[in-house]
């Protein structure tokens, strides 16, 4: 019977250790990261920024807390936050939780606070479940710097790879000319509350109407959880329920390689347009067979490391050393230069930063060794 | 014929079928061969999973760690298949999943039966563990592309089936879903081990007292159900083509609802794989469907919950109605404890 007792406790204390060990995985990441450049050492190198500027390395200490570890695309941003703490020796580092959990990323800001880190770069995974601990990190005099949140309230600037609503309509311009401007297509997203899938979508329905009137949107915005299994079942079910649907928009990066699969097995690759977001390493063997047309990514490491970027330059500012953080900023990241400012602080919104840094890739210039992450 | 009539079995079958007329008026597509294929191809990692936990939910326990269990499996599994660049025979890389998986259901089972813990809770703190373990330690990179050997099999399949402009064909994968239900089956009807697992979950003490080895039970129960979920993991991701650990996370208790559904007593003592194949078979055709007959992906949600809801609700009635009307422990499952009510009474 005490046996018993003892292992429950040990067991329970196991539960809330796995948990708490989830939420602080700065040291969990560790092992990931150090893993990783050795995958893939050449592109790392040349990925980001040609030049290191700053010369002497300042004093700062900035976590990056992304939606969650474990998906390619956060490895990778990982890879650029490391690159800038390499080129500036900056005490820069990411951190995470395993799982997309909105709580448990609340639960790591308040970690980061509790460390006192000089700045906290963010992508939420629900941006308004941390308008509150990104207050609280604010009023601790901690510079906020967000990614993938346009509409957040708490930070000091927010800076997007692109603006959404162009990024939404340059897919439904690439879907009406591969389709001739005619016939069916559909639209997937990964999550029904993600606001970018959401905006990407809707912006290319708008798009489409507007030039493309004889294009239609069929079943709009099919919800795959980021499961590649989900999307290969639904973009089957789509086939069956619509026989003359050509056109597939995906949103998640794992969307459009399991509409992919649902497509060769019909043997409609000819005959079938496939765009949305994704990366080579996910969807690079579906371009070669032709059952993906283009994928459309920006390069999460490019993000992190302006993110970075940005928040030293906030900080030096308060500081009073260096430029005005103002419209037309450039970062040394590729794409990033003369950045447009939308300030959206008098409707109780952030300023906003906007880059055009995506990348369109196609079965041509898959192999750049660039896009191989 | 009127035994058939009462069973729970029985009205399952009744909304399965009374949800494939309602989707095929509404939409002719539903009928076709390559539909078909389509369902039963889907349904074969869930469905491994839920056979298996169904012995699990029999025995009077729970399991939710599965999910956790079979990403552990598959990712181990492909991460070292990459990492020694595999090419030989897939059979290795499934035995691989297959024992991981055994491995880490042995360890629940024993750490249940030994400390007499609640499954439930022991489950949920493993899950996080195993995941939590995975994440941390083997890293979680996703794997984009399979090695040569398992890629071939995901694209091998049984036959294909055209009808009209659709193309299905069936995975070789779903030979294991099979597999997994017979051998299920025959433990539950034709083994002494079965009647033991009926027995355990109807009236642990009674079955202690009749000379079933409970703990022993037990922990065949939980190896047998981590077993299982390395095997539906490995298909899972042989399907999928690619590897990534927060697949199949959450997916439990759409696993759980299907078996309940099926008429499986949620405290144990009365199941059958018939009834988890058709509580299976709703779970997979609405979730399926949805697109079919025109719901707004908005939607889709709710109305798979209120199936669930209703479908449970019926479960548990009919589990009520024979419970009021054969009070004793072990009511609904035939033939095969008749000797144990024997022991159980002597007590």
């Amino acid at each position: 019977m005490k046996a018993r007792k003892v292992l429950a406790l040990i067991l329970s204390l196991a539960m809330a250790f796995s948990l708490a060990a989830c939420g602080g995985s700065s040291s969990s990441a560790a092992p990931e990261s150090e893993a990783a450049p050795s995958e893939s050492a050449a592109t790392s190198e040349e990925a980001p920024a040609e030049e290191s500027a700053p010369a002497e390395a300042k004093d700062y200490t900035i976590a990056t807390v992304v939606k969650l570890t474990g998906v390619a695309w956060f490895d990778r941003m990982e890879e650029g936050v490391n690159q800038f703490a390499e080129d500036t020796g900056i005490d820069a580092f990411q951190v995470g939780d395993s799982t997309a959990d909105p709580a448990a990323q609340a639960k790591i800001i308040e970690d980061m606070i509790a460390q006192g880190v000089d700045a906290i770069c963010v992508v939420p995974n629900s941006t308004e479940s941390l308008e509150a601990v990104l207050q609280k990190a604010r009023e601790a005099g901690i510079v906020v710097i967000s990614h993938e949140a346009a509409n957040i309230q708490n930070a000091d600037y927010d800076i997007e790879a692109f603006d959404n609503a162009l990024y939404g309509e340059h897919f439904a311009q690439q879907l009406g000319e591969l389709m001739g401007g005619k016939g069916q297509y559909t639209t997937f997203v990964g999550s029904l509350t993600a606001t970018s899938h959401n905006e990407w979508c809707d912006a290319s329905l708008a798009y489409q109407q507007e030039h493309y009137p004889d294009m239609e949107l069929v079943s709009p915005k099919n919800e795959t959880t980021e499961d590649a299994e989900n999307a290969y079942q639904k973009a089957k079910e789509l086939l069956a329920a619509y026989p003359d649907l050509v056109g597939f928009q995906g949103s998640a990066m794992t969307d459009i390689p399991g509409v992919a699969r649902a497509i060769e097995e019909a043997g409609l690759a000819d005959s079938t347009y496939v765009i949305g977001t994704s990366l080579v390493s996910t969807s690079g063997q579906y371009l070669e067979t032709g059952a993906i047309d283009i994928i459309s990514f920006w390069d999460p490491a490019l993000a992190g490391y302006a993110m970075n970027e940005l928040a030293v330059k906030v900080l030096d500012e308060r500081a009073g050393v260096g430029e005005a953080v103002a419209d037309g900023l450039s970062l040394t990241a590729d794409g990033y230069q003369d950045l447009k400012l939308v300030d959206n602080t008098a409707n109780g919104g952030t300023k906003v930063f906007y880059a055009n840094a995506w990348i369109d890739v196609t079965k041509e210039n898959m192999d750049d060794p660039a896009y191989q992450f | 014929m009127k035994k058939i009539v009462k069973t729970n079995e029985f009205f399952v079958a009744i909304t399965v079928v009374a949800l494939c007329l309602f989707i095929g008026i509404r939409n002719p597509v539903f009928f076709t061969g390559a539909n078909a294929v389509s369902l039963l191809k889907n349904s074969v990692v869930d469905g491994i999973m839920a056979f298996a936990l169904m012995l699990g939910i029999i025995a009077g326990g729970i399991d939710v760690s599965f999910p956790a269990i079979a990403v552990c499996s598959f990712y181990l599994t492909n991460k070292l298949m990459q990492t020694i660049d595999f090419q030989g025979s897939v059979v290795l890389p499934i035995l691989m999943a297959v024992a991981i998986g055994t491995v880490l259901g042995f360890i629940n089972g024993v750490i249940i039966a030994k400390y007499n813990l609640p499954a439930f809770i022991v489950t949920l703190g493993t899950s996080s563990v195993f995941h939590g373990l995975l994440i941390s330690l083997v890293g979680s990179r996703q794997i984009g592309r399979l090695q040569p050997p398992l890629e071939e099999m995901s694209k091998a399949s049984l036959f294909t089936v055209q009808s009209d402009n659709a193309v299905s064909s069936m995975p070789v994968t779903f030979i294991f879903l099979v597999v997994i239900a017979v051998v299920v089956h025959i433990i539950l009807k034709y083994t002494m081990l079965g009647r033991g697992i009926y027995a355990v979950g109807g009236d642990r003490v009674s079955a202690e007292r009749a000379g079933f080895p409970v703990k022993g039970i037990q922990v065949f129960v939980y190896t047998f159900i981590g077993m299982a979920a390395g095997l539906a993991g490995i298909v899972h991701s042989i399907q999928a083509r690619m590897a990534i650990p927060t697949d199949l996370m959450g997916n439990e208790m759409l696993i759980i609802a299907a078996v309940v559904l099926g008429g499986t007593n949620i405290s144990g003592g009365s199941g059958t794989v018939i009834g988890t194949a058709l509580g299976l078979a709703l779970i997979t055709i609405t979730k399926n469907s949805l697109i079919l007959i025109g719901i707004p992906s908005t939607a889709q949600r709710f109305v798979l919950g209120l199936i669930i809801v209703a479908g449970t609700a019926v479960s548990a009635y009919q589990a009520l109605r024979n419970s009021r009307k054969n009070p004793k422990i072990l009511a609904d499952t035939d033939t095969p404890v008749k000797d144990v009510e024997g022991g159980a009474a002597n007590v």
